[in-house]
């Protein structure tokens, strides 16, 4: 890669004007800046997946209702990649900018001596100058979106990309500008004024620009750059030189960019020592903005948890104290930047964990249980009760039973719930020796009821009654499937009809074409949303949990019983934490109207637990 | 008269029901006349959400459902999408149904193409398609779009899309817009992406079937729920309130048109919510009526009955 | 051993599924699976059609009642399939012109989408719209006030019914600010929110509870009849 200091140096003004702080802490117009926060303690939070760091500090002496808020601010991550192509492009540019340029215009200062080879360097004509200049401006502005998307791009909250590709796109400018033969040696220096404006106090501004107006070496130079101008337009040389720029001799050009750019460098190389010493390299961004509860205050001191970090980052964190007048303190900035670490288990999901525990080896439990011989009570299901009914009506009428496993696909356990309730109708089918029909929605259920299907007739003694034909794929298209469903159960009128597993919209559809054929129907499914339809036209319905029961029950084997108490301690659970929910609120909003503040605040922070830590 | 309805023919209660949907939609096609609509708080919230967003937010829009339901949903669909437009945000298509991307489609044709001209396809808008996996396709592109996502619908790269460069999950969202038939939808949009992610705001139009499911899920993971075409209606009166000047018809010289009242003319893609209104009034009327009718017939069942 | 491998597979795969949901390294693991069983899914389509086109050849070569129906499927089948898969009359993208294929096989205009707008949409829509008449119909027969609870759910039903209309507005408009709450619209809204949210949530609770056991059962292998046949 070739190497010009020129360039160097104005990529280097670029990041300058980019790494500057965003932060300004100014007690204005005699309004007194609150006392800081004090002991910032930044600690990886244990047990996470590597995306937070708690945080602690003690609040401002203050704080004792003057203390409107805290702002928590982070340190800024390093250049990603994105910011490295976005340099490319703009270097890429100023290449080009140099190749349309050094022909025309001469050398800038500090252009190597084994460079200047490459060019020939002539007087340009005015049409080669214009027809360079709009190329250059043609291309910097196709590039421009493009600029502009890279600054946008992935971490654009974290680094200034849209101000740094302003600060680029201005640099070019104003050089395309100088090539165009206009004479305006402060346009830079005010360009680089107003970027900086932004950026930090008055007062910095104001001495930066100073440094760069009392450049005394600028100024010579532009008194001999200005009166060889005078001398060649009168005293309206500013206007006239940039209306007669052709007319300018190719030296005194090259002079009066020389003088401008080592000026502005020397300006601009103070500025961002001044700014460095000032405020350290570090920048910053606001995390968040916390408000002091009643029991921080009484307590001294607050806590946070900054989430959404990257954990191959280290970061430094800073908390100030802001008062109702929106003036902040002094930081209070932690001893060393923390980075987040990963752990094995993820301590977020310890509730649920505990939950699973309980409910898993609750049902665990009591399939050991079962298994010891002791007599587990169900209640009685009439719907599952009424499935050896329903086949031997269909036997009677020597009619089919249709039988559908919901149209969702193997993944769904609702389906495998179907599945097992199937095998258990094929059963009694196989006994009573009634033909079982079994259209299905995905093909890989229909590969699965013809397994169970045949393994319930070998079960029954009836192996040469299985016709795997009864089993097929219709589509998985909702509505075809239905319309399927609907033709057939018109034509081949099946006595006994069942739905078990995931409807939709087609339920309703289903049951009453069911009905209108005058079949006995039961239902089952865990769509609460189609339970009302099942209910209304079928005769009976697995109301949810029903459902998932029915295998156990119809099976009537102690392992799959001793699992239906298992749900019943689960059950026991969920009921605790509804009551203690529910007790939690209504003391919160009692103690809250009671005017007890300090138990609402106790009680507030105990729901915020419940809430935020152990429910999400 | 009696056993008349004690034995009556379905096929009369189908003739009936016909007849109450289908004269309303005439009557009102011929004359244009529509109930006024009064937005309940859910509505409002929907409608706030888009409209407090910054304009130039990102917004995705996740069509999830089929020609089946697109007579409830197309309404509150086109309405987004219009809302969406009128306020300058960038819009992401997306489906998470295999015939979702002709949802799309559709709507991009007849509300943004026509009426938003200006609107650039990659720069304010895009249809990011299909990806088969239902709940599972949430999760990943919670993260990382482009793991499933490495084109658009066209087959435009992801890299080469402008307005797709500074997206990389679903959490670069400023809001989620679901319009759900059933599985997958708005409740695994409600328990893979805002439940672990709850920074993210998300709004929802589904069917009326679906509606009362998704109210558990408000406000905390759900900010807002058009509910059927109920919701939909009284959301085009919203939109039509605050963008009625732009959304009406123009003369000539591009100024919106009215009617005798002093109301915006409203071109017929935007009131369908609206005017689905007035059959499906008339249609609850008819449910009402027959369950009286069946309850008679049950009480003087009972009383023969009884006598005997 | 026709049972045994497919259990181990089961409970091998759900157990470290579980597990793997509680570490940091792991939790992604179950959207692969998902992503797996897509892709086993996917292939299944071919056993499917297959299934299809022998169950219906079958039935067209038997002549049994309804062959004619099984014609009409086949010939519908086979004519989505090879227009879509073929892209038959398709134009090439704009991006890539010199490639045959490389439109899209929705094009509008397209046979593809021919048969999507005027076949496949009007079908599905129609099928949809057939719950309209299928609700009517239940409505009046099924609901009956029976008892207490079946006239509650009556009266629920009317508010909902009213309160989902302009009805609702008409009905009780007149209800002066401070009997608010008693307006059709938002009492509708009350009874979705609380009662129904109410009885939704046990309903939702029961059902995860039930899926947990199921699940269990068929991880331990204490169900296994899903499995089909052969003993062990």
């Amino acid at each position: 890669m070739r190497k010009r200091p020129i360039r160097t140096s104005v990529l280097a003004l670029m990041w300058m004007l980019c790494a500057l702080p965003v932060v300004r802490s100014v007690a204005q117009d005699g309004l007194q800046a609150p006392a800081p926060p004090s002991q910032l303690i930044a600690r990886d939070r244990p047990w996470d997946k590597g995306e937070k760091i708690d945080l602690r500090w003690k609040l401002s002496p203050d704080d004792s209702g003057t203390i409107a808020s805290y702002r928590i601010y982070r340190s800024l991550t390093t250049k990603p990649a994105e910011q490295d192509a976005l340099e490319r492009r703009i270097e890429d540019l100023w290449y080009l900018f140099e190749d349309l340029y050094v022909p025309m215009f001469g050398f800038p200062p500090g252009w190597p001596e084994d460079e200047k080879a490459r060019y020939e360097f002539h007087d340009p004509t005015p049409e080669e100058r214009e027809a360079a200049g709009t190329r250059l401006r043609s291309e910097l502005e196709s590039l421009l979106p493009e600029i502009k998307i890279l600054a946008k791009s992935q971490h654009a909250d974290d680094y200034d990309y849209e101000r740094y590709a302003e600060a680029a796109i201005e640099a070019l400018e104003t050089y395309l500008a100088a090539g165009m033969g206009l004479v305006e040696a402060n346009r830079r220096a005010a360009a680089a004024v107003k970027l900086l404006n932004h950026e930090i106090p008055l007062s910095e501004l104001q001495k930066a620009k100073i440094d760069y107006e009392n450049a005394a070496e600028r100024v010579a130079r532009d008194a001999v750059t200005e009166s060889k101008l005078a001398g060649l337009f009168g005293d309206n040389w500013k206007e006239e030189s940039e209306e007669r720029a052709d007319e300018i001799p190719v030296e005194l050009r090259k002079s009066l960019l020389d003088t401008r750019l080592e000026a502005e460098l020397q300006a601009e190389t103070k500025a961002r020592r001044e700014i460095a010493t000032r405020v350290g390299e570090t920048r910053w961004k606001l995390v968040a903005e916390v408000e002091p509860k009643l029991l921080n205050i009484r307590r001294g001191e607050m806590s946070y948890t900054a989430e959404q970090l990257d954990r191959h980052q280290e970061y430094l964190f800073k908390v100030v104290a802001v008062n109702r007048a929106e003036i902040e303190s002094a930081p209070a900035i932690a001893a060393s930047p923390v980075s987040p670490d990963r752990q094995i288990y993820d301590g977020n999901r310890l509730a649920m964990m505990l939950v699973t525990l309980i409910v898993c080896g609750a049902v665990v439990l009591f399939i050991g249980i079962a298994r010891t011989g002791r007599p587990l009570k169900v209640r009685k299901i009439a719907g599952l009760s009424a499935v050896e009914e329903a086949v031997g009506r269909a036997t009677e009428m020597g009619r089919s039973i249709l039988f559908v496993c919901g149209i969702q696909d193997m993944n769904d356990i609702q389906t495998i719930a179907g599945i097992t309730v199937l095998s258990r109708v094929a059963k009694t089918a196989a006994e009573y020796d009634a033909k079982i029909e079994v259209p299905t929605a995905r093909s890989l259920v229909m590969t699965a009821a013809r397994e169970t299907v045949q393994a319930s007739y070998l079960a029954a003694g009836r192996p040469d009654a299985y016709n795997e034909d009864l089993i097929y794929y219709v589509t998985d298209e909702q509505f075809g499937f239905v319309a399927y469903l609907q033709g057939m159960m018109s034509r081949e009128k099946p006595a006994a009809c069942f739905y078990m597993g995931t409807f939709f919209a087609e339920s309703l559809i289903l049951a009453e074409t069911g009905n209108s054929i005058g079949a006995i129907q039961i239902a089952g499914t865990a769509m609460p949303a189609q339970l009302p339809f099942f209910v209304a036209a079928c005769d009976y319905t697995l109301i949810g949990e029903e459902f998932f029961a029915a295998s156990a029950y119809l099976s009537g084997e102690p392992d799959q019983l001793g699992s239906l108490k298992g749900q019943d301690v689960g059950k026991a659970v969920v009921g605790i934490i509804v009551v203690l929910g529910v007790f939690l609120a209504t003391a919160l909003s009692v103690a809250a109207l009671a005017g007890n503040e300090v138990l609402a605040a106790h009680l507030e922070e105990i729901v915020e637990y419940l809430q935020r830590v152990i429910l999400t | 008269m009696y056993e008349f309805f004690r034995d009556l023919d379905r096929r009369w209660i189908f003739l009936m029901m016909f007849l109450c949907v289908a004269v309303p939609i005439i009557i009102i096609g011929a004359t244009g006349k529509t109930f006024p609509e009064e937005p309940t708080q859910l509505v409002r919230a929907v409608f706030d959400e888009i409209e407090n967003l910054p304009s130039g937010s990102k917004v995705l829009l996740s069509y999830d459902y089929d020609p089946a339901s697109e007579g409830e949903l197309a309404p509150m669909a086109t309405m987004f999408a219009y809302h969406c437009a009128a306020k300058g945000h960038k819009m992401y298509f997306m489906a998470l149904w295999p015939v979702g991307p002709q949802m799309v489609d559709d709507t991009i044709e007849n509300i943004i193409k026509k009426d938003f001209k200006d609107l650039k396809y990659g720069e304010d808008y895009v249809n990011l398609g299909y990806k088969s996996g239902y709940e599972g396709v949430i999760k990943v592109i919670i993260t990382d779009f482009t793991e499933l996502y490495s084109t658009d619908t066209r087959g435009t790269p992801w890299s080469a899309i402008p307005m797709c460069h500074d997206v990389n999950s679903v959490q670069d969202m400023d809001l989620i817009v679901n319009v759900s038939a059933g599985y997958a939808g708005t409740k695994e949009w409600v328990q893979y992406a805002v439940t672990p992610y709850p920074k993210l705001r998300m709004v929802a139009g589904c069917t009326g079937v679906q509606a009362p499911l998704l109210y558990p899920y408000i406000p905390q993971q759900l900010h807002g729920l058009l509910g059927a075409i109920k919701g939909a209606a009284e959301y085009e009166a919203l939109v039509i309130e605050a963008y009625g000047d732009k959304m009406a018809r123009k003369d000539a010289g591009d100024n919106p048109l009215t009617d005798d009242n002093g109301d915006y003319l409203i071109p017929g893609k935007y009131t369908e919510g609206i005017r689905r209104m007035g059959p499906q009034l008339v249609a609850h009327l008819l449910m009402i009526l027959l369950i009286i009718v069946g309850n008679v017939i049950y009480f003087v069942e009972r009383r023969r009955e009884g006598r005997r | 051993m026709k049972r045994t491998i497919p259990l181990l597979i089961t409970a091998i795969g759900g157990f470290v599924l579980i597990i793997a949901f509680f570490s940091s390294y792991t939790q992604s693991w179950g959207e692969v699976a998902a992503i797996w069983f897509d892709i086993l899914a996917a292939i299944a389509f071919i056993l499917g059609g297959g299934n299809l086109m022998k169950i219906h050849l079958k039935k067209i070569s038997d002549r049994k009642a309804g062959w004619a129906y099984s014609g009409v499927t086949l010939i519908a089948f086979l004519t989505t399939l090879i227009i879509g898969l073929g892209k038959i009359g398709v134009n090439p993208s704009e991006q890539f012109p010199d490639y045959a294929w490389s439109g899209s096989y929705r094009e509008v205009g397209g046979p593809f989408w021919w048969l999507y707008e005027f076949a496949f949409k009007p079908l599905t829509a129609t099928m949809f719209a057939m719950l309209a008449f299928y609700v009517a119909s239940a409505a009046f027969r099924a609901f009956r006030a029976k008892n207490i609870e079946a006239i509650l759910l009556l009266g629920t039903a009317f508010i909902i019914l009213l309160g989902r209309t302009y009805a609702g507005v008409w009905v009780t408009g007149w209800l002066p600010e401070w009997l608010e709450g008693l307006k059709l619209e938002n009492l509708t809204v009350t009874i979705m929110k609380v009662f129904n949210t109410a009885g939704n949530r046990a309903i939702m609770i029961g059902i995860a509870l039930g899926i947990v056991s199921t699940s269990l059962k068929v991880l331990l292998g204490v169900d296994r009849s899903y499995l089909g046949g052969g003993e062990e």
